[in-house]
């Protein structure tokens, strides 16, 4: 057994012993002068009750020594060691630490983060590391990495990089870490230890395949302490994706709950200048989904930010989108080039001032093709399904298998058959709407926009479609407007002529209503949250399409601060990037001081909100330490610590001391 | 009787006046017929014949009776005695205790001592009157007259509590020059060996004295009282005791009682009279008892 002081510099102020004894000497109660005839017969008595109150006297005085003693060896710091720790200490080994500062570990219980223990227990395994111990700590997060090249002697520069260390927003690539790990020990010397610090959080664990060689002995330390609940917003998706200025957006927020309660939270919305909260009820494990309708101001890039009150996990509390404000909607329209439906469609597209018609465009966001060739019937459908509406009238030369092509249902054999009422313009076929409830009638049930089954039709193409699809149908069941999702965007079957010889239906009010309300619920609604998005390790970057000086680009958070951003000159133009990892929130890069670029950076939730953990103990491998007995293992190496045992011994005699002095109180006064 | 005594006041004189110290406590006999002495002296009251012994004197041969019988007889008187009473009073130290009311221990022993003198006096008897600490500091031979008296309560008066106690000394002392047998009336705190005093009053009693001793105590002597934590002054040595009254206040009332006990089994034992003089009672119920 070897003793030793850590503040062996206040060995002086054990003089300080010394005080109870002169206090105990000198400071006692002076008691009054009383003139007595004669002490003979006190004398006497104080003889008998000297041999009983001396003693305690004494003893008092011994419990108060001995109090002092034990503070003034609190302050020394006294260490206990034994002769096998000491000779532990000044052998050879390797330690290497896995420390996780995943974003799970930003977890916050009982007033300290996951990652806060965890690098105090890193600490506390480094701090009894012996003077010949090789060390080195691993960080797992998305890309983990060695803080040293390999193992070294420098403990005292890794516990500095344990304090400076910061959680990250990544998730926990746990094989690559442990693969750094084994490799980073199989270049060490002696006895080999492997420490994983971490929360072991299910999701990234629970498919860890570890392997470990048998002369290494891995211990796991884990940091979680409590069932962590979590509520995390897990997507913020726009509808449509570039929604058209002057039009509404619609904003989903998807809650997802990370307990087994069921939860009540609320969604704040900031959009331009539009604050909007809504409440969400989240069943256990289950999701919800807020949804907010905004709308649309001037055409740009516009950041939108949610988020839910903050609780023990903040860091996917909040959840950022940029999106892109169009101007007007492309519309390129296809036909032959005398037809007079093409014409019409023209006019009535014209009209429209949100549509903008152009004659060529890649990936317009509406196509139109009237009396399309059959072989075009494909190329619309790969339209569609890119995320356009198309709108077609086919022609009468259609077959089976363009039909097939186009609308994916039929039989390649079917013939289309044109129909045409030449005989009686007093029996055209009369237009009806199916599916009341969708919808695209719904500006209508007032009247004030007229009927939108209102017209006249003589020419026709004969189909057979099920009701399900159809919005528009001719008295005999015939489809004149349906409606089919493709991929991305639509498909809209037009079976309505709009020559005025075949039809009156352009002559009708309710026409270019109907026009614009099936665009609107039929044009781009596909939603997006990926747009410009970034989710960690992915770092923010901007490519500009033409070359810029790369002196005039900055990188601002929506607060105005700069964050250090770098460019890569190799490509041409520039790739500029973020210097460090951004946390959550939106960016903007600045070119001659205007915004020229938007970046949203999320929380990667799908991976890090679930805070579930496992026990060590499952993953097969090594053995699994408590805090406690990490502490222990700690004092083990440092050697055991006698402070508390100090402050506990003199608080000890000093209850005694009370008791003591008090009995002697009570027995005076009765 | 001017009434400027300290220790006489004329309401105790107005009480006195009602006392009459009984035969008990005469030795020697009545004066002028009350106290008959069986000691053979001159006097007019025949008490017998006896026969002559060589050395007796011959003045007391009746000659009438040689004369008719031819035989030498002895006339002998009774002789006429008065009482004699002695009192020491200890004047050490410690009966300087004061008592409320600016008075001492040792003025209420000389309040007692006063009024015994005067009730001797006023019954012509003799009283001496012995002031002693460790040695005899004043002593008034035997008198009684009405000058005597006042001569014993101005040196009462006068006074002075001295230094240790030591009555056997002064009864040693004393011993040679009180030829008569008498009364002793001692009125002290008797802090000293009681086997000591009763060795200095052996050769009294054997010579016939009666014996009263007053152990003058206050009640702080007798229970020790509540000072709680004190530094006790011993007033005849000056040494110092620091103690707590309450801690030891059960045993000291165990001392005392077996202290007293002591003095008291050891005067039953030589018929010699002991009374306990508290100071928080009068003096006239110490009277009481001794007129009884």
């Amino acid at each position: 057994m070897t003793f030793s002081l850590l503040n062996a510099s206040l060995l002086a102020f054990t003089a300080l012993i010394a005080v109870p004894v002169l206090a105990h000497l000198f400071a006692k109660a002076r008691p009054r002068e009383f003139p007595f005839p004669s002490l003979q017969w006190l004398r006497q008595v104080e003889r008998k009750t000297t041999n009983l109150r001396k003693p305690k006297d004494w003893l008092l005085l011994l419990l108060r020594t001995l109090a002092v003693a034990a503070i003034i060896a609190a302050f020394l710091q006294p260490l206990l060691f034994s002769g096998a720790q000491l000779t532990a200490a000044n052998a050879r080994k390797t330690l290497v630490l896995v420390v996780d500062r995943s974003a799970s570990m930003g977890y916050v219980e009982q007033g300290r983060s996951r990652f806060v223990r965890a690098t105090a227990q890193a600490e506390d395994v480094l701090k009894g590391a012996g003077s010949q111990t090789l060390a080195n700590v691993i960080w797992l997060d998305a890309a983990p990495d060695a803080e040293f090249p390999d193992p070294a002697i420098n403990v005292n520069a890794l516990r500095d990089s344990l304090r400076r260390a910061q959680v990250t927003l990544e998730p926990g690539e746990v094989n690559e870490s442990m693969r750094i790990a084994l490799e980073q020990l199989g270049r060490g010397e002696g006895a080999k230890e492997l420490y994983v610090i971490s929360d072991f959080q299910s999701s990234a664990w629970k498919q860890a395949a570890l392997s470990i060689p048998p002369n290494v002995k891995l211990l796991t330390l884990p940091v979680a302490t409590t069932e962590a609940a979590n509520a995390a917003l897990t997507s913020l998706v726009v509808q449509p994706e570039r929604p058209v200025s002057g039009t509404e957006a619609r904003i989903l927020c998807r809650v997802r709950n990370f307990s087994g309660s069921e939860a009540k939270t609320s969604v704040q919305l900031a959009f331009a200048e539009v604050r909007q909260t809504r409440g969400v009820t989240l069943p256990p494990w289950g999701e919800g989904v807020a949804e907010f309708r905004v709308p649309c101001g001037a055409a740009g890039l516009q950041s939108i930010a949610a988020s839910l009150p903050e609780d023990a996990f903040p860091a996917d509390d909040r959840r950022f989108a940029t999106v892109e404000i169009r101007e007007n909607w492309r519309v390129v329209l296809d036909g032959p080039a005398q037809d007079a439906s093409l014409q019409l469609w023209r006019r009535a597209f014209g009209s429209l001032g949100w549509l903008d018609m152009k004659s060529t465009t890649p990936d317009p966001e509406i196509r139109l093709a009237v009396h399309a060739a059959p072989d075009r019937a494909a190329d619309l459908r790969a339209a569609a399904e890119r995320g356009a509406t198309v709108i077609c009238q086919p022609g009468e030369d259609w077959n089976g298998s363009a039909w097939m092509a186009f609308w994916n249902a039929g039989s390649k054999d079917a013939a289309l058959r044109g129909e045409q009422l030449n005989r009686d313009k007093d029996k055209p076929w009369i237009l009806q709407t199916v599916r009341d409830d969708h919808p695209l009638w719904q500006v209508f049930r007032s009247g004030e926009f007229g009927d939108p089954a209102a017209g006249s039709v003589w020419k026709r193409l004969h189909l057979k479609l099920g009701d399900e699809q159809t919005l528009l149908r001719y008295a005999d069941g015939v489809p004149a407007l349906a409606a089919q999702r493709v991929g991305k965007g639509w498909l809209l079957l037009w079976n309505i002529e709009l020559d005025e010889t075949a039809s009156d239906r352009v002559q009708q009010p309710s026409f270019l209503v109907l026009l614009g309300e099936l665009l609107l619920h039929h044009g781009e609604t596909g939603g997006s949250s990926a747009l410009r998005q970034f989710i960690p390790p992915q770092n923010v970057f901007w490519q500009p399409q033409q070359p810029v000086a790369v002196d005039q680009v900055f990188l601002h958070d929506d607060a105005g601060k700069e964050m250090p951003s770098a460019h890569d000159a190799a490509h041409s133009p520039p790739v500029f990037t973020a210097r460090e990892p951004l946390p959550s929130g939106n960016y903007k890069w600045l070119l001659d001081g205007q915004p020229a670029e938007r970046a949203s950076v999320n929380f990667p939730a799908d991976a890090e909100s679930d805070l579930r953990t496992l026990d060590p103990a499952t993953l097969g491998v090594g053995s699994s330490l408590t805090l406690s007995a990490a502490a222990a293992l700690a004092a083990q190496r440092d050697g055991l610590l006698l402070w508390p045992w100090c402050v506990g011994f003199a608080v000890l005699a000093l209850m005694l001391e009370s008791l003591i002095a008090r009995s002697s109180i009570q027995t005076s006064a009765a | 009787m001017p009434a400027t005594f300290k220790h006489l006041k004329p309401e105790d004189v107005r009480k006195l006046k009602n006392y009459e110290l009984s035969a008990r406590l005469m030795v020697e006999g009545w004066l002028s017929g009350r106290h008959r002495s069986r000691q053979r002296g001159s006097s007019i009251e025949f008490h017998e014949y006896r026969g002559y012994t060589p050395g007796d004197d011959p003045k007391l041969v009746d000659w009438r009776v040689f004369a008719r019988t031819d035989r030498v007889f002895l006339k002998t008187f009774e002789q006429e005695t008065n009482m004699e009473m002695h009192l020491f009073v200890d004047s050490s130290a410690s009966m300087g205790f004061p008592l409320s009311d600016g008075v001492t221990k040792l003025d209420h022993a000389s309040f007692f001592a006063a009024c015994m003198a005067w009730l001797v006096v006023r019954q012509t008897d003799k009283v001496s009157l012995h002031l002693f600490d460790d040695r005899i500091r004043t002593a008034l031979p035997l008198g009684s007259t009405r000058t005597h008296l006042h001569q014993c309560l101005n040196a009462l008066e006068n006074n002075k509590p001295g230094n240790k106690t030591s009555l056997a000394a002064a009864l040693e002392r004393s011993l040679p020059v009180l030829n008569r047998r008498g009364t002793l009336v001692i009125l002290s705190d008797f802090y000293e060996d009681p086997a000591a005093v009763f060795k200095a009053l052996n050769p009294y009693i054997h010579r016939g004295f009666r014996i009263h001793l007053f152990q003058v105590l206050t009640p702080m002597e007798l229970d020790l009282g509540e000072v709680g934590l004190a530094r006790f002054t011993d007033l005849e040595t000056g040494e110092k005791l620091t103690i707590h009254s309450q801690q030891v206040r059960e045993s000291y009332r165990e001392a005392v009682r077996q202290r007293i006990q002591t003095l008291r089994t050891l005067a039953a034992g030589r018929r010699v009279d002991w009374m306990l003089a508290r100071t928080d009672e009068s003096y006239f119920a110490l009277l009481d008892r001794l007129t009884q």
